[in-house]
């Protein structure tokens, strides 16, 4: 059976000022359990390392249903407050990102780390620009780069 | 390439008490009404197979009619309106239909290269169904000189694809006396396509 799609609306960039229209915050997120909490900071940086600090980073853990939403700021800084959970998902908003720029955070202590079925298809050499370093029991930093050398891996989605 | 797992086929759903009464509408949010021309933008949220997309969260910014943003970093010899913050955000019905009320932006230069003019635009983001869903784009307005010109626009090299980024006018949509109507249909991926098997 032929199927007519219709032509997809096109992505433009967000522009320089998404901040007044992309509000941080969250959905889903119940504050009262008794979750492990963990915070997770880092910078988004361009291909030359520098910050990019008019940008949106968006995080959602589809075990938790839990979403949120953090702007960047000085230097591309970022921290985020998250129950632990087994991963991830984050998308990055910004000016010139044309499309959906789309990855995974893990946490680099969780075991079984070398089963995970999203892993396995990261070449050896770039797995680790998905693993959160932790720095102590409920703080990890990850970077997120958008191109260059230690580029971030990027799924397709 | 990502085989869709359950984080990339899920998404966040955002109740209807996230939004507040007047956030659809950015000419009601100060004291006085913001100067400029009145406008309405309706149009449908859809997925490429016409189903709509119900209750998805679509979040608005812009420039002021003067092409200035509220914005530090925006320092546009223009200026700012005390009534107007360019912001907005609203949720698609059960029918994938939404309402912005807002007044038209002006052009903003940017210096990207020699009197450089983005032409007015209204920023949008839905997030649809779920994450492989996301959009972000701009919206433009039918007869804007500035479109030929610029390279943001001109990057979609289909002129089909661009061309859904333009908004018409649209008298239907026109309240006498107090806004002009200007109708802009949004197409969203599928929740299901994965794009190797296209």
């Amino acid at each position: 059976m032929a199927e007519v799609k219709q032509g997809l609306t096109p992505f433009q960039t967000a522009g320089p000022f998404l901040s007044i229209g992309l509000r941080a915050g969250q959905a889903g997120v119940d504050e009262n359990t008794a979750v492990d909490r963990v915070v997770i900071s880092g910078c988004l940086l361009d291909g030359a390392r520098e910050g990019i600090e008019d940008g949106a980073l968006e995080f959602w853990q589809p075990e938790l249903r839990a979403f949120c939403r953090v702007l960047t700021g000085l230097d591309g800084g970022y921290h985020v407050e998250l129950a632990r959970s087994t991963y991830v998902a984050v998308l990055v908003v910004g000016r010139g990102i044309l499309t959906r720029y789309y990855t995974r955070i893990y946490f680099d202590d969780a075991p079984d780390l070398d089963r995970d079925a999203v892993l396995q298809l990261v070449a050896d050499g770039r797995r680790k620009t998905l693993l959160a370093r932790k720095i102590d029991d409920c703080r990890y930093h990850f970077d997120v780069i958008l191109q260059g050398a230690d580029e971030t891996v990027f799924f397709d989605v | 390439m990502l085989p869709h797992t359950l984080a990339e086929l899920s998404g966040p759903v955002f109740g209807r008490d996230a939004i507040g009464p007047l956030d659809h509408d950015l000419t009601r949010q100060f004291q006085g009404a913001p100067l400029g021309q009145r406008i309405i933008i309706k149009g449908r949220v859809r997925d490429e197979d016409g189903r709509p997309v119900r209750n998805t969260l679509i979040e608005v910014w812009q420039a002021n009619a003067a092409g200035r943003y509220r914005h530090p970093a925006d320092q546009t010899n223009a200026p700012l309106d005390p009534n107007f913050a360019g912001a907005g955000r609203t949720m698609t019905d059960e029918e994938g239909r939404y309402c912005i009320v807002t007044i038209k932006p002006g052009p903003y230069p940017w210096r990207n290269h020699h009197n450089a003019w983005r032409p007015a635009h209204v920023h949008f983001s839905l997030f649809g169904e779920c994450l492989a869903t996301r959009l972000v784009t701009q919206m433009y307005f039918e007869g804007d000189p500035l479109l030929p010109l610029d390279p943001i626009f001109n990057s979609i090299p289909d002129a089909a694809a661009r061309q859904r980024l333009v908004a018409p006018f649209d008298l239907s949509l026109t309240e006498p006396e107090f806004a002009h109507g200007y109708r802009f249909d949004i197409v969203l991926r599928g929740r299901e396509e994965t794009p190797w098997q296209k």
